[in-house]
């Protein structure tokens, strides 16, 4: 279990993480969601014990995190983080022997991965001549050969094609279903809501939204309504409880203050013409981040 | 510990078994073994040379008749002259004028009067050795009347403790091959610096550090670069020193199985250094603990910059400071200012290249350089110990300011941080 425990961290009169609280249980996919300079990589290194903070502390399993136990933990940061002169064979031993693993299994579980991620002909190959895709790879293997109790991933999805995300979020489901305990960062919300658990959102080192994606979902109660009828947009934008409508090509989305008020539009849209879609949906993760603070819509 | 020791093994498997490594020692070592054998060899290829031999007849008929005058001057005629050789006649002539007709008498010189300022009949069939033959008669002559006219007698200076110290001329000749034994020192201080340097940048500007800080402690990191690359230094010089001592075997199999009679280079020099020993084992752990001092800047400039082209520019002052020692230590000797040299090298940075020249040519004596490499050995591990927290926040921050700001900014965090 990992436990963030009131943790400030404070540069003179900056304050780079105020007061974060919260903790992973083994089995859980946590995410740690923000706007650039929100504070997610600051957090990340003070769970990995590299910033010491000035106020409160992190615990892993009881026991602080540090050099003794660093073992167990991988730690893969946003931006590469390759070696280019080495070849892959050469990074992922060193990073492996840097976990005090030996050379066997080192190269057994480097074999393994580089089957996973079907870069096998690339082993020998200096990193510098891969491509930035095979790199991504090879960097999302180095926190993984040491098979860690606790990943700590930096942003895992920035610049990843569909078919390399979905490769990298299988990883991290096989990991889940392990029983072992996963943090992550993105700036993509749409992408986290669908398979995390938990979240914390920060901004400006500030947490905004905390807890359970399903709590914090039913926690804002504002709600949204896809309608495909022949509607009257102004009579909807009239009715009790509904704050902005929206055309979309697709359909109508209604945006209401809670559900209190699906009643009214329902009622509505039951009196109109071809009715072929009527969704109540919760409001989306990034759509809550709005909310709280603005931004873009679907991207932080 | 472990992982310490991985790091070590790392750096040093990654440095020695490159193949320009490799390559760049045996030329070196050819090039050290082909020195350190320079008289031999040249004797050896052209030990097939026939030696020219000139046969001469000296007679003495002056009033110093029991002189032995040929046997001195053969003597000088040899003395300055390889490639000929001059042997007395060992015949005899009826007449002086016979000389002409008698095919294997080269010279014949008369000498008659008084032998202070005698009469020369000077008899030269090949006119090539007149020169030599006329200008090794006068060297004679001035001594012969030295010989007579006065009589030396040395007196001793009066033994009051005091080191009497060496000659000008010695003094000049160690300056001279100190200068040049300090100039491997400085390009090896320079390549180590390099290499620890770039070492870091390339890990900082790829920002692999963060991984690795992530698993062994800023500081482990720290040492484990200076030791891998002060290891390269000892290695690299104990190479060095094995082609030293190579060249000296291969030079002692050429004199013992030839009739080749040069002297090996280190020969000649550890016969005109009298202090070698100490000389050498002074360079040795000057270079040593002064590499490591420089190894500590170079660190911190390495952690302080974030790409290579920030480092390129922030070594400036380390080269300047390899760079000043470097000229202090060859041209201040020069000059005669010995107490500006002596007060140089007590500064740490400007120790460890003029700290093994002021014991060489005297300026400071065994104990004396002794405490200057203890203190320089003090300085470094104080320097290590506040420089450690200061890599510690630089390594892992990408801080784009000018380089003083940069390094106040990590200061201050470094030790805000340890309180």
């Amino acid at each position: 279990m990992l436990e963030v425990k009131d943790v400030q961290l404070r540069y003179g009169d900056f304050i780079a993480v105020h007061h974060l609280d919260f903790s992973i249980r083994p089995g859980e996919i946590f995410g740690l969601l923000g706007t650039n300079g929100a504070g997610k990589t600051t957090t990340f290194r003070v769970i990995m014990g590299l910033l010491e903070p000035t106020e409160g502390e992190v615990r892993y399993y009881g026991d602080s995190v540090g050099y003794h136990n660093v073992d167990e933990i991988g730690y893969m940061i946003e931006e590469r983080s390759l070696l280019p002169k080495m070849t892959v064979k050469e990074f992922i031993l060193y990073i492996g022997q840097l976990k005090s693993m030996p050379k066997p299994l080192i190269l057994e579980r480097l074999d393994y991965w580089l089957e996973y991620f079907d870069i096998v002909s690339y082993k020998d190959k200096k990193i510098k001549e891969l491509s930035k895709g095979n790199q991504q790879k090879v960097q999302f293997m180095s926190p993984l050969i040491n098979d860690p109790k606790l990943l700590v991933l930096d942003e895992p999805f920035a610049g990843l094609d569909p078919i390399n995300t979905d490769l990298f979020v299988k990883v991290i489901r096989e990991f889940q279903k392990q029983g072992k305990m996963i943090v992550f960062s993105s700036h993509q919300l749409d992408h986290v809501e669908s398979f995390c658990e938990k979240v914390v959102v920060l901004e400006k080192g500030e947490v905004i939204i905390q807890g359970d994606i399903k709590k914090v979902k039913e926690d804002f109660k504002k709600l949204t309504i896809s309608i495909n009828a022949d509607v009257d947009v102004e009579i909807l934008q009239g009715l009790d409880g509904v704050y902005r409508v929206i055309e979309d090509t697709d359909a109508i989305r209604v945006k209401i203050k809670s559900d209190e008020y699906v009643r009214d539009v329902f009622d509505y849209v039951k009196s109109c013409d071809n009715i072929r879609k009527f969704d109540v949906e919760q409001a989306s993760l990034s759509e809550i981040f709005v909310a709280k603070v603005g931004g873009a819509r679907g991207q932080v | 510990m472990a992982k310490f020791k991985f790091l070590i093994m790392h750096g040093l498997k990654s440095r020695l078994l490159k193949k320009s490594f490799i390559i760049t020692n045996i030329v070196l070592g050819l090039v050290i073994v082909g020195l350190v054998n320079v008289p031999s060899i040249i004797d050896f290829f052209s030990g097939e040379e026939e030696i020219e031999s000139q046969h001469v007849m000296v007679v003495n008929d002056t009033h110093d008749d029991a002189f032995p005058l040929e046997e001195t001057l053969l003597a000088h005629f040899n003395q300055a002259y390889e490639h000929e050789q001059y042997k007395a006649y060992e015949g005899d002539l009826a007449t002086f004028d016979d000389f002409w007709e008698t095919g294997d008498i080269d010279i014949l010189l008369v000498f008659t009067g008084d032998l202070i300022a005698p009469d020369v009949d000077v008899y030269i069939k090949d006119d090539g050795h007149r020169n030599h033959i006329l200008s090794n008669i006068q060297v004679f002559l001035n001594e012969y009347q030295d010989i007579q006219y006065a009589n030396y007698t040395f007196i001793e200076a009066p033994d009051v403790g005091d080191d009497p110290g060496m000659d000008d001329e010695t003094r000049m000749f160690i300056q001279g091959i100190v200068s040049i034994l300090v100039l491997p020192m400085f390009i090896l201080i320079i390549i180590t610096t390099q290499f620890l340097g770039v070492d870091i940048i390339e890990e900082k500007s790829s920002k692999a550090i963060e991984t690795i800080i992530s698993s062994v402690p800023a500081k482990v990191h720290l040492l484990s670069k200076i030791v891998t690359n002060i290891t390269f230094l000892i290695v690299q010089s104990v190479i060095f020193l094995v082609f030293g001592i190579l060249g000296i075997l291969i030079s002692h199999a050429i004199l013992t199985t030839t009739d080749i009679e040069a002297m090996s280079l280190l020969a000649e020099l550890a016969e005109r250094i009298p202090n070698w020993p100490g000389m050498l084992a002074f360079m040795l752990a000057f270079m040593i603990v002064g590499t490591l001092l420089y190894l500590c800047l170079a660190a911190l400039i390495a952690s302080i910059a974030t790409t290579q082209e920030d480092y390129q520019t922030f070594q400036a002052p380390l080269i300047f400071l390899l760079l000043g020692s470097y000229y202090i230590a060859i041209f201040l000797p020069m000059l005669g200012l010995d107490s500006v040299v002596q007060v140089a090298a007590y500064i740490p940075f400007f120790s460890t290249l003029i700290a093994p020249i002021t014991y060489a040519t005297g300026v400071t004596g065994l104990m004396e350089t002794v405490l200057i490499l203890i203190l320089t050995g003090a300085f470094t591990v104080l320097f290590m110990y506040y420089i450690a927290p200061i890599y510690r926040v630089a390594i892992l921050s990408y801080e784009e300011t000018k380089f003083f700001k940069r390094i106040a900014f990590y200061v201050k965090k470094a030790f805000a941080k340890n309180k």
